[in-house]
């Protein structure tokens, strides 16, 4: 099986003088879920824009779905669908709106568009909303289009950065077990988020980013066997991680 | 120590101009000074024409009412306020009636200075009209109304409820055009009792529903809704990055997006008809055709020129229209979605085009007919054709520069 993302030596950031990212290297294989997990100021967005090609590598590559995006921009961006910290949306386009758009986009036909619209809206209790205008929603609402935008897509990976912060608990659960069915089907989720006990619930796998650089990555148990910490639960991990000699918990 | 709020406000208004003054040399150097000015000349030159020979029975006093009462109902109020004053501010609104007298005193002038000239224009035409009131008594009264429809406008603000308030405002609009209605056709001292009457009354109505002590939301929008207004205007002339507008639903013309084939090819059409649509473009566009229709039906009912008055009146604004919806190109541009979502890069330029195409068509027709109909009623088929064909003309030519822009800025890109 070929991997979906396969990112080598990347080093990356703002500047070539101060880079943020060291090295990176790792792959998302098809079907699985990877938390991408770090401190603020780790580099996870930074990692984030390099993938979704906002920012142009220092050093190293990025291939998703098997080429670079100077290779082939069209088949790269329809390869993922990204869903943001902070959503963002057309203030003068409706949810319905956002989500032909969307379709449109991603050359997904009409009447597969209209039963999975209809399905999300009704998911993610949005259905009244349908009509509203992007500007006048909250901010977990306006979370729930971009995510209703990327599931409609139904693209190999889903980019997800911080996809829990404005959600209410009913949307978080509706994500989740969305993106386990998407899982099941053979999509890869790279996502990144500070709450752990629900990565740890979740994921099949950690990218611990500390710095800049990738200083563990694995399954739990690996990480366990890494940290020396067996049955540890991955808070305990990431602290041991991050700040061996200061562990919150205590070593 | 805290800054003196009037310092503040003076300030805010400094850095304001200082930071549009390269747009406004941007838009001097267009041309479209020019171009107003000479419009302004037409229209006056038709004007002249027509007070030399008022028709009998034209409605002197009716169509002073009108435009006086639009004049004294407007009551911008510039404050300079932002959201984050809401953080830095707000622990000082006791202190702020010092803040925003300033923001109503320049409101007044600039309103007071359009009062002006729209007396100096209307008061040839009222005294043919057996003016029962001289201007030396006339111009006074005016500009006292205006700082007391000015200080109506302050108290609707402060109403909580978007019901009230809009009955507030019906309110001071009725009350208003009585006023002045009073004033033109009345005997002075009868048209003064009933006008403070009518401030009295508007004033003791405002009071009774619930208020904001200071309304910081309201002032925020509006605020907000005047810089989108420039940044709207600015943008006709210059590159200038949008900030978040506030949509209007507009169903009419946002249903002409739902005919939009559904396909890859169409995104970009789709999202363009929709902004152009529902954001302050389609607004302005709806402004632009509906005071041109008027002025092209005016200046053409006037008779002036041979029943050529309304043909040029109605290009200029079919061709103020082109220009404006040109500027749908410039929507997204900057957007992050362009980088985000696979949207057909290759078909931008060509959406932007037959959006800016249709939308100037749709203005370009009423223009050309509100300006046409009225030679056509008094048997003048040449400005009537000249006027329709002009408007029609404009919009292939504005979408031939337009072509080129977009074939110039794609090859900057």
């Amino acid at each position: 099986m070929e991997p979906l993302v396969v990112v080598e030596d990347l080093s990356g950031g703002y500047s070539p003088r101060r880079p943020v990212l060291h090295g990176l290297t790792f792959k998302v294989m098809p079907g699985e879920m990877v938390g991408l997990i770090g401190l603020n100021g780790a580099g996870k967005s930074t990692a984030i824009r390099h993938l979704l090609g906002l920012m142009k590598p220092l050093a190293g590559t990025v291939r998703i779905g098997g080429v670079t995006l100077e290779e082939d921009a069209e088949r790269y961006r329809r390869s993922f669908a990204y869903v943001p910290e902070t959503p963002l949306l057309f203030d003068e386009l409706t949810v319905q709106e956002h989500l032909r758009l969307t379709a449109m986009a991603y050359g997904i036909e009409e009447p597969v568009y209209a039963g999975r619209a209809e399905r999300l809206l009704a998911e993610f209790r949005m259905a009244d909303k349908r009509t509203a205008f992007a500007a006048h929603l909250s901010k977990g609402m306006k979370q729930k289009v971009m995510i209703m935008n990327a599931l409609l897509a139904a693209p190999p990976l889903y980019l997800i950065d911080e996809p829990f912060l404005g959600l209410d608990p009913l949307g978080v659960r509706s994500l989740l077990e969305r993106l386990e069915a998407e899982k099941r089907s053979g999509s890869a989720i790279l996502m990144s988020s500070h709450i752990l006990s629900t990565l740890e619930a979740y994921c099949d796998r950690y990218l611990v980013l500390h710095d800049g650089r990738l200083i563990a990555s694995g399954t739990l148990d690996e990480l366990r066997e890494t940290a020396g910490m067996p049955g540890a639960p991955l808070e305990r991990l990431f602290f041991r991680f991050v700040a061996p000699e200061g562990d919150a918990y205590g070593a | 120590m805290e800054p003196d709020l009037a310092a503040l406000y003076r300030g805010r208004a400094g850095e304001w101009r200082k930071a549009v003054a390269p747009y406004v040399r941007d838009v001097a150097r267009s041309g479209f000074p020019a171009i107003v000015v000479l419009a302004a000349l037409a229209l006056l030159s038709g004007y002249t024409a027509f007070l030399e020979d008022v028709p009998e029975g034209f409605p002197i006093v009716g169509v002073g009412t009108g435009l006086l009462t639009l004049l004294l109902m407007w009551s911008p109020l510039r404050t300079f306020l932002r959201p984050a004053d809401a953080v830095f501010l707000m622990p000082r609104e006791h202190e702020m009636g010092r803040y925003v007298r300033l923001a109503w005193r320049r409101g007044y002038i600039a309103g007071g200075a359009l009062l002006l000239t729209a007396c100096l224009l209307y008061l040839p035409l009222y005294r043919q009209g057996g003016s029962p009131t001289g201007a030396a008594a006339l111009v006074p009264v005016l500009l006292a109304l205006k700082a007391a429809s000015d200080a109506g406008a302050w108290q609707e603000r402060r109403i909580a409820f978007a019901a009230a308030r809009r009955l507030c405002l019906s309110l001071r609009a009725a009350l208003t055009l009585a006023a002045v209605f009073a004033l033109l056709a009345k005997p002075l001292a009868g048209a003064l009792g009933f006008a403070a009457a009518a401030a009295a009354l508007q004033a003791a109505v405002c009071r009774l529903p619930a208020r904001h002590r200071f309304p910081w939301q309201r002032l925020f929008d509006e605020e907000a809704r005047t810089r989108r207004r420039y940044e709207r205007f600015f943008r006709s002339f210059t590159d200038l990055p949008a900030e978040g507008e506030a949509p209007a639903r507009r169903p009419y013309a946002a249903r002409a997006a739902g005919w939009i084939r559904h396909s890859r090819e169409n995104t970009y059409l789709y999202l363009y008809a929709l902004t152009v649509a529902r954001s302050d473009l389609g607004g302005m566009l709806i402004r632009l055709t509906a005071v041109g229709a008027l002025a092209g039906a005016v200046a053409g009912s006037s008779g002036a020129l041979a029943g050529w008055a309304g043909a040029p009146v109605a290009w200029l604004f079919a061709l103020a229209a082109g220009v404006q919806a040109g500027t749908v190109r410039q929507a997204h541009r900057h957007a992050v979605w362009r980088h985000l979502y696979p949207l057909p890069e290759a078909d931008r330029g060509r959406a932007a085009l037959r959006v800016a195409v249709a939308a100037h068509l749709a203005c370009a027709v009423p223009l050309g007919l509100a300006a046409a109909l009225p030679p056509a009623f008094a048997g003048r088929w040449l400005p009537t054709a000249a006027a329709l064909a002009g408007c029609l003309a404009l919009v292939p030519a504005m979408a031939l520069r337009l072509r080129r822009t977009l074939a110039r800025e794609a090859m900057e890109d």
